[in-house]
């Protein structure tokens, strides 16, 4: 399945919670990633044609899965693929997969605790 | 005259080409400080939006003001990370680290609560933007191969970067 942010969901997409606005990450999340990842599906997200990205909001879409128990790090690897054709945005896609491995740690760190 | 000719020919050949390549030498250099030129300007002007946005909370007073910044933020970063793609691209030689940097100052610009009616100020975070700012611009002085003068060059581009932190330093 493919979803792209600037059609599927908005091209500026804004925030981190819904207090902030309906187009933040916390509804990309629910609304968009995980229905998606709950079918089984290998799902691409699309950053083309989005105004920017705020690192807010790609850490709550995307950190927050784990954060939220919706996947792992080593789910997202198998099932997640984010892709761009704007050299520009390569640092969204990097950025993606540095949340999603912070959420990973803060999982892991929080379990050690416990 | 013939013989004239023929005699200064391998010479005036030698030196149309040498000038060519001297001349495609430093128009090259030239281009690239002027990237690098702009870069450096982009990272200040980003330096500024940061003490601008991290150094107050939200207010609903002033939303409208903090939007502008905000997207002002998020386009500056594209800018700079089109413009160091074009540097790299010209200069392969420069080193992934400016790339990973490019990502940390992302990270530090935009993070956190921005964009959200829960941010407060955060001062720690302004610092870390200064500081990944003044890394790329290290980064880029390490381009050896452009050589001395370059290196001077970019220097006294900077310059005002470093004395701008300094002053913001003060300010926060």
């Amino acid at each position: 399945m493919r979803i792209s942010i600037a059609n599927d969901f908005s091209d500026v997409p804004w925030g981190r919670y819904p207090s902030d606005g309906d187009v933040c990450g916390q509804i990309f999340r629910e609304k968009k990633l995980v229905p998606a990842l709950k079918a089984g599906e290998h799902v691409i997200v699309d950053l083309d044609g989005v105004e920017g990205l705020g690192s807010s909001f790609l850490d709550e879409s995307f950190g927050g899965l784990v954060r939220k128990g919706h996947a792992t790090e080593s789910s997202l690897k198998s099932q997640l693929e984010v892709v761009t054709t704007q050299r520009e945005f390569q640092m969204y896609v990097d950025l993606v997969w540095r949340y999603i491995a912070q959420a990973q740690q803060e999982i892991g760190r929080e379990l050690v605790k416990a | 005259m013939l013989t004239l000719l023929k005699a200064l020919l391998p010479t005036v050949i030698t030196l149309a080409v040498g000038t060519f390549w001297l001349n495609r030498f430093f128009v090259s250099r030239a281009n690239l400080a002027a990237l690098v030129e702009r870069v450096c300007d982009a990272l200040d002007a980003l330096k500024d939006d940061c003490a601008e946005y991290w150094s107050v909370p939200y207010s609903d007073d002033r939303s409208s003001e903090l939007t502008v910044l905000e997207a002002q933020i998020k386009g500056r970063m594209q800018q700079i990370s089109a413009l160091v793609d074009l540097i790299q691209s010209k200069r392969p030689e420069l080193s992934d680290q400016v790339r990973v940097l490019l990502v940390d100052l992302h990270d530090a610009c935009t993070g956190g609560e921005f964009e959200s009616k829960q941010r407060q100020a955060d001062r720690g975070r302004f610092m870390r933007v200064v500081r990944i700012i003044y890394k790329i611009a290290v980064e880029l002085q390490r381009l050896k191969i452009w050589g001395g003068a370059l290196v001077e060059f970019i220097d006294a581009q900077c310059h005002d970067l470093r004395a701008g932190r300094r002053g913001s330093e003060r300010v926060i």
